[in-house]
């Protein structure tokens, strides 16, 4: 994987400041509309091209926060790169559906099997309940309230069970590998 | 990592999780985005969350059908069917053929300037008002150009709706073939509700089965358990 050319800032300002954390996140969103790390991160640096040169020719409205500004560039330029492929034949879908339980998603390329086994070693550690809730949040993308609303469990207690089973999760990694399932070492530049 | 994100913002929400597995809609997932360009903690929260996905779907892949095990359960659902099945019924084929209520369709907001609806969206429209006569023919058309899961899935359960449930075994059975696809699951179930209608346990079964044998959503897999049982009840009487 290329690492990422942050542009320098000629205004010595924000973006400059807030470059590491934009790059990360301009990573993780296209990486998630795009699927392939080479892709993300040429978009990547497209959308820092583009949002500086507005920086530098002074095309930020005042009123708009940096941040909404570039993500509309990131829009931009990810609906683009959309329609490209679309013309090339490939297929992409702009409008993202839910994953089924079953897809793996696009994001997974930012994890090793290394970590992913780890955390799967530590899953095993829970009680089938807390996978099961794990489940219906991390992969079914459901929310603790509609989870709710069918089993009939509160709201509150299903969200002190969710909060209990990623401690524990973060205990047993920790435990064994020396680290949680936020800070393992991961491949993203 | 007691919530997913320590960040004030979305502590004690479901945001992270559901970006992260799609199921945010559009404007909230495109303020989350927003939200992601400047904070560390929803990015690496991003990253655990991703994580914790792939490590669950690798324990879902590998043994089968332990997702059935999921404790929380629809269970309301699966006894209403059970109360719907015990009931004295003079063709209890025919009520337990009942496909029940069609599955909602909330269409999804477009950035787009306004157009003409496509005949796609015609029949979504005929879908949702419960013409389903009328959003099977238009859904029909639809498929020849846009053969999408989602347009094959619908136009299923519109033909089953409307009283053609062997033409309805055809659409929906290719939404089912194509296993990848956020629709197998329910137009496995639903295939087995036009098998029944069309008076074929036995085809209903088979489908049924493959489903059991699926990693699926807790509410189909309850769904699918009660109609299988059902049918088998059928069978003793």
């Amino acid at each position: 994987m290329r690492p990422v050319l942050v542009p320098l800032d000629p205004t010595g300002g924000v973006v400059a400041e807030l470059g590491p954390t934009l790059t990360r996140g301009l990573t993780l969103i296209a990486l998630r509309a795009l699927g392939t790390s080479d892709d993300a991160q040429e978009a990547v640096q497209e959308i820092l091209a583009r949002a500086m040169e507005a920086v530098r020719a002074g095309r930020v409205p005042a009123d708009v926060p940096l941040a909404a500004f570039v993500h509309g560039i990131a829009r931009h330029v990810l609906a683009d790169i959309a329609r490209s492929r679309r013309k090339e034949g490939q297929h992409l879908d702009t409008a993202l559906t839910p994953l089924a339980a079953s897809q793996p998603s696009p994001l997974e390329c930012l994890i090793r099997q290394e970590e992913c086994d780890q955390v799967n070693w530590a899953l095993g550690r829970l009680s089938t309940e807390e996978r099961s809730l794990l489940t219906h949040c991390f992969v079914d993308g459901e929310t603790i309230q509609s989870i709710a609303s069918r089993s009939g469990f509160s709201a509150e207690r299903l969200r002190k069970r969710k909060s209990r089973a990623l401690k524990r999760l973060k205990a047993l990694l920790a435990d064994r590998f020396g680290h949680d399932a936020g800070s393992a070492p991961t491949s993203v530049t | 990592m007691s919530d997913i994100t320590d960040c004030p913002e979305h502590r004690g929400e479901d945001t992270v999780e559901r970006w992260v597995t799609q199921t945010l809609p559009d404007p909230d997932a495109e303020r989350f985005e927003v939200h992601l360009l400047e904070c560390e903690r929803c990015q690496e929260a991003v990253r655990t969350a991703t994580k914790v996905r792939a490590g669950l779907r690798q324990r879902v892949e590998a043994p089968a059908g332990l997702r059935t095990l999921r404790l929380i359960i629809p269970l309301g659902l699966a006894a209403a069917l059970a109360l719907l099945v015990l009931r004295p019924q003079r063709d209890p084929l025919a009520r337990l053929s009942d496909p029940g209520p069609a599955p909602e369709f909330t269409p999804l907001p477009v950035r787009a300037a306004q157009v003409t609806p496509s005949i796609g969206d015609r029949g979504m429209q005929a879908y949702a008002s419960g013409d389903y006569g009328r959003a099977a023919r238009l859904l029909d058309s639809a498929a020849v150009v846009d053969p999408t899961p989602a347009t094959r899935f619908f136009h299923g359960v519109s033909l089953l709706k409307s009283g053609k449930a062997l033409e309805a075994t055809g659409s929906l059975g290719a939404v089912v073939r194509d296993s990848v696809n956020p629709y197998a699951s329910d137009a496995a179930l639903w295939l087995a509700k036009a098998w029944l209608r069309a008076r074929l346990p036995d085809s209903a079964e088979v489908v049924l089965r493959s489903l059991g044998s699926r990693s699926v959503d807790a509410g189909i897999a309850a769904h699918a358990r009660a109609l299988s049982d059902s049918i088998r009840g059928l069978r003793r009487r």
